[in-house]
C-alpha cells in the first residue's frame, strides 16, 4: 500500500473513531448537564413521619407496623440474619440515638425498642452518590424513591446511608416471601430480583392513589388497641397537618442530625 | 508488534497456561455468583463491600504509580528510567483492567453496567471514577504502544504523544484521588471521612507500585535478557522508601487524631482494627503484622547499604506490597463498615468462591501484563541484535 | 483427495450447517408456528394497533412515567383509538388482558410470543400477576 493511501486510511479511521465515540459522549455530557441539582428545592409537599416512641414500646404496635409493611410490599424474610431485608424494624434506643443516649438516660428509654426506617432525608446522601440515579428524591413530594429497573447493585447508597436503612438482595428473594394457604404472595406489589437495593418508600404507590394518604405501617399501628397515634404521617408543608401540629407542640428528636442529611422522621421520646 | 505476545518459548506458554487455568476457575465461580447472587460471598447487610472493592482500591494505587516513572523521565529528563517507563505504563494498563473487572464482579446487576454511561450522574463520585479510570486506561495504552512502536522503529515518537504524556501525569494523581473521594465524602462513615484519605492513598500507591515494578524488573532480569539498569532500580527503591515513610507518618497522624480526641466515632474503628470491638477482633493480627512490616520496611529501607543489596531490596519490596495490601486491600474497606450505623459489629471474611473469583481477576491482569511485557522484551531483544 | 473434491466437501458441510434451522424441523418435526393473535374476547380492542411493534415502547414509556414520575395515577391516551384512555400499569392494564404464561385473559399470553421469538424477558423476576402469583 502506498504511503498516501495508508495515511488517508489512518486519518479516516481516527476520525470515525472520534465521531463514533465523540457523539455519544457529547450526548451523555449534555444529558448530564441537564440534570437539576439533587438538593430538594422546596417541593410542594414533603412527607414526614412522627413516631411516638413511648406508644411504640408495646410489642403489638411495632409488630403490626413491620408486618403490615413487609406484607404490603412482599418483603422477604431471609433466614440468614446477616442478609436480612427489612424496610421498618426495631432497634435499641442506644443504637438509634447514639448521640443522645448517655449513662443516665431515663429508665423507660434505657434499652427501649425504637422503630427505624428510611428517613426520606431532605439532603439524602444515598441520592448524592448513586451513579445511575436509580434512587432520587421525588420533586413533587420529597419521597426518596427507588427504581428497581435501573439499580446496578453497586451498593454505594448503602455505604452512604448514615441510618442503615437500606437492604441489598444478596439472593433471589422470592423463595423467602411467606405465602398464604393458597400459595399466594401477600400482595401483588412487584417483588425485587437479586442484585438490587431496596428500602422503605413511604408507601409511594399507596399514597399516590389515596385521598387520605396513609402508609401501611401508620394504618396498622393506628388499628392496634393502644397504638392510636403511635405513628403519624403528613405533609410538613401543610401547616394544618397533624405532623406539623405535633412537631409544634411536642419536643422531637431526629437521628444523627449533626450529619446534615435533614431526616424527615421525627421521634417523640 | 502485538504478535510477539503470541510467540514464545515453553516457559512463556506454561506461564500463560497457568493464568488461563486460574481465569477459568474464576469464571466457574463467577457463573455460580451470577446464578445464586452475591450471597456466595462473605458480604452482609452491614458489610456491603468486601474483597472485590478492596482489591479495586489497592489496584487503583498500583495503576497510579506509573506516574512515578513517567514524571522523572518525561518532565525531568531522568534518562536512567529509559528502559523502565514502558514497564510502568503497561503495569498501569494491567492494573486498570483488573480494577474494572473487580467493579464488574462486585455488581449485583452486571448486565446493567451500561446504565452508568446511559444515565451519567455528575454528583456521583462513582461516575467520575469510571470516567477517570477509563480515560487512564486509554491514555496509558495509547502512550505505551505509540512510544514503544517508535522505539522499535528507532524513530522519535510522534509529537502528538507528548501532550498525552503530560496529561497522564495529573491524570494518574486524579484516579486515586477520585477513588479516595468515593470514600472520604461519606458522612455516614467516620473512618473514611478524613481529608487525609486521598494523600494516604497516594502515598501507599507510590510505595506499593514502584515496589512491584522493582520486583518485576528483578524477575525479568533473572529470567530474560532484560536489564533496566542498577540506577533505575535504586531510584525506584528510593521512591518506595520515602513514599512508605510518608505513608507511615500519615498512619500515625490518623491514629493521633482519633485516639487523642477520644471521640467514640473516631476511636471505635481503630479500636476494632488493633484490639477488637465488642469481642470481635478478626482483623487485629493482620493489622499488627501490617504495621510492624511498615515500620520495619521503612527503617530498613532507609539504610542505603540495605537498599543497595538487591536480595534484601527484593524482600523488602515484597513486604512493602504485603503491608500495603493488608492496609488497603483488606483493612480499609471493611473497617468503614465497623461499627455499622446502628452500632453493631459484623465481621467479614471472604468465602472460597469469592477468593476464586478474585484470583481469576488477578490472573486476567497478570495475563495482560505477561503478554505486554513479552512484546516489549521480544522487540528489545531483536533491537539489541541488530 | 484433489483440491476440487476438498472444496466441494467443505462447501457441502458449510451449506448443511448454515441451513440447519431450515432442514432440521422439516426432517425431525417440532416446528412451532406463529402464535395465533386473536382480538380481545369481549369485543374491545388492543391499546394500539400493531402491539407487537409498539408494546416495548409503551412499556418503557409507562415504566418511566409511573416509576420515575411525580406520583399520582398516570393515564395514557391511545393514538390509534383517540378518546380511549388507559391507566399506565403493567399489573392493572396489561395483565388485565394478557396472562403471563397462559391465555387466562383470552388474549395471547406474553410467554407464547416470547417463547416463539426466543426473546428472554426478565419482567416476571419481579412483576406479578394481578392476583398475586
Amino acid at each position: 500500500m502506498d504511503q498516501n493511501r495508508r495515511s488517508f486510511l489512518k486519518k479516516a479511521g481516527r476520525t470515525a473513531l472520534g465521531v463514533g465515540c465523540g457523539f455519544p459522549l457529547l450526548g451523555s455530557g449534555c444529558s448530564a448537564l441537564k440534570q437539576g441539582s439533587t438538593d430538594a428545592a422546596a417541593s410542594p409537599i414533603q412527607w414526614a413521619m412522627v413516631i411516638d416512641v413511648r406508644k411504640c414500646l408495646k410489642k403489638e404496635v411495632r409488630d403490626a407496623c413491620t408486618e403490615a409493611c413487609h406484607r404490603a410490599h412482599n418483603v422477604p424474610k431471609i433466614p440468614d440474619p446477616e442478609e436480612e431485608v427489612k424496610w421498618i424494624w426495631t432497634e435499641q434506643y442506644e443504637h438509634v440515638f447514639a448521640d443522645q443516649a448517655h449513662e443516665h438516660t431515663e429508665a423507660v428509654m434505657k434499652g427501649a425498642p425504637v422503630l427505624v426506617l428510611c428517613n426520606h432525608c431532605t439532603k439524602p446522601s444515598c441520592v448524592r452518590v448513586c451513579p445511575t440515579r436509580a434512587t432520587w428524591k421525588r420533586k413533587s413530594d420529597g419521597v426518596v424513591m427507588m427504581d428497581m429497573h435501573r439499580c446496578i447493585g453497586c451498593r454505594y447508597c448503602i455505604a452512604a446511608c448514615p441510618y442503615g436503612a437500606r437492604s441489598f438482595n444478596w439472593r433471589d428473594p422470592r423463595a423467602h416471601i411467606a405465602r398464604d394457604e393458597n400459595n399466594q404472595l401477600p400482595s401483588d406489589y412487584p417483588t425485587r430480583s437479586k442484585g438490587v437495593v431496596e428500602k422503605c418508600n413511604f408507601c409511594a404507590d399507596r399514597i399516590r392513589l389515596a385521598a387520605k394518604p396513609v402508609p401501611a405501617c401508620v394504618e396498622a399501628a393506628n388499628s392496634v388497641p393502644g397504638g392510636q397515634g403511635a405513628l403519624t404521617f403528613g405533609d410538613l408543608r401543610d401547616p394544618d397537618s397533624e405532623v406539623c401540629r405535633i412537631l409544634n407542640e411536642k419536643h422531637t428528636i431526629c437521628r444523627r442530625l449533626s450529619l446534615g442529611t435533614g431526616p424527615n422522621v421525627f421521634y417523640i421520646v | 508488534m502485538l504478535e510477539n505476545a503470541f510467540r514464545g518459548g515453553r516457559r512463556y506458554w506454561i506461564l500463560l497456561g497457568v493464568w488461563v487455568l486460574l481465569i477459568l476457575l474464576g469464571l466457574v465461580f463467577y457463573g455460580q455468583q451470577l446464578t445464586q447472587g452475591l450471597t456466595i460471598t462473605g458480604m452482609s447487610r452491614d458489610v456491603t463491600w468486601g474483597l472485590y472493592i478492596a482489591q479495586f482500591t489497592f489496584l487503583v494505587g498500583v495503576a497510579a504509580s506509573a506516574v512515578m516513572v513517567v514524571l522523572p523521565y518525561y518532565l525531568h529528563n531522568y534518562k536512567a528510567f529509559g528502559k523502565m517507563v514502558i514497564l510502568g505504563e503497561f503495569l498501569a494498563v494491567s492494573a486498570v483492567v483488573m480494577c474494572g473487572l473487580f467493579i464488574f464482579v462486585d455488581m449485583g446487576q452486571p448486565m446493567r453496567v451500561a446504565n452508568v454511561l446511559l444515565y451519567p450522574t455528575l454528583n456521583s463520585m462513582m461516575f467520575w471514577d469510571m470516567v477517570a479510570l477509563s480515560g487512564y486506561l486509554v491514555l496509558n495504552f495509547v502512550i505505551g504502544m505509540v512510544t514503544f512502536d517508535a522505539e522499535r522503529k528507532g524513530a522519535p515518537a510522534p509529537t502528538w504523544v507528548k501532550p498525552l504524556v503530560y496529561l497522564s501525569i495529573p491524570w494518574a494523581v486524579s484516579i486515586h484521588t477520585v477513588t479516595a473521594f468515593l470514600y472520604s465524602g461519606l458522612e455516614a462513615r467516620p473512618f473514611w471521612m478524613t481529608a487525609i484519605l486521598a494523600p494516604r492513598f497516594l502515598a501507599s500507591a507510590f510505595a506499593s507500585g514502584p515496589a512491584l515494578l522493582v520486583l518485576l524488573a528483578l524477575i525479568l532480569r533473572k529470567y530474560t535478557r532484560f536489564d533496566p539498569g542498577k540506577e533505575a532500580i535504586q531510584k525506584l527503591a528510593t521512591i518506595v522508601t520515602y513514599a512508605m515513610a510518608i505513608n507511615l507518618f500519615f498512619v500515625l497522624v490518623e491514629l493521633f487524631t482519633a485516639l487523642y480526641s477520644n471521640m467514640p466515632h473516631h476511636v471505635h474503628p481503630f479500636e476494632y482494627l488493633f484490639v477488637g470491638l465488642h469481642g470481635h477482633a478478626a482483623l487485629a493480627p493482620w493489622m499488627w503484622v501490617c504495621e510492624l512490616l511498615t515500620v520495619g520496611c521503612v527503617v530498613l529501607l532507609l539504610v542505603p547499604n540495605v537498599r543497595r543489596q538487591e536480595k534484601y531490596l527484593a524482600m523488602l519490596c515484597a513486604l512493602v506490597i504485603v503491608a500495603i495490601w493488608i492496609e488497603k486491600g483488606m483493612a480499609m474497606v471493611v473497617t468503614g463498615f465497623v461499627p455499622s450505623p446502628l452500632g453493631k459489629v459484623t465481621e467479614y471474611a471472604p468465602t472460597p468462591p469469592e477468593i476464586a473469583i478474585t484470583v481469576g481477576v488477578y490472573a486476567v491482569g497478570f495475563l495482560v501484563l505477561t503478554m505486554l511485557y513479552k512484546m516489549v522484551l521480544s522487540v528489545r531483544e531483536r533491537l539489541e541484535v541488530t | 483427495m484433489s483440491d476440487k473434491a476438498k472444496i466441494g466437501a467443505g462447501l457441502a458441510i458449510f451449506v448443511l450447517l448454515a441451513a440447519f434451522p431450515i432442514w432440521y424441523p422439516l426432517v425431525f418435526g417440532g416446528a412451532v408456528s406463529l402464535p395465533e393473535r386473536e382480538p380481545p374476547r369481549d369485543g374491545s380492542h388492543c391499546i394500539e394497533a400493531n402491539m407487537v411493534a409498539r408494546h416495548m415502547d409503551l412499556l418503557n414509556r409507562w415504566q418511566n412515567a409511573v416509576v420515575r414520575g411525580e406520583g399520582g395515577p398516570q393515564y395514557y391516551q391511545s393514538e390509534d383509538y383517540p378518546g380511549e384512555r388507559y391507566e399506565m400499569s403493567l399489573t392493572k392494564t396489561c395483565l388485565k388482558c394478557h396472562g403471563i404464561e397462559s391465555r387466562t385473559g383470552g388474549t395471547i399470553s406474553c410467554s407464547e410470543c416470547h417463547t416463539y421469538a426466543n426473546v428472554e424477558i426478565r419482567c416476571w423476576d419481579c412483576h406479578l400477576d394481578a392476583k398475586g402469583n
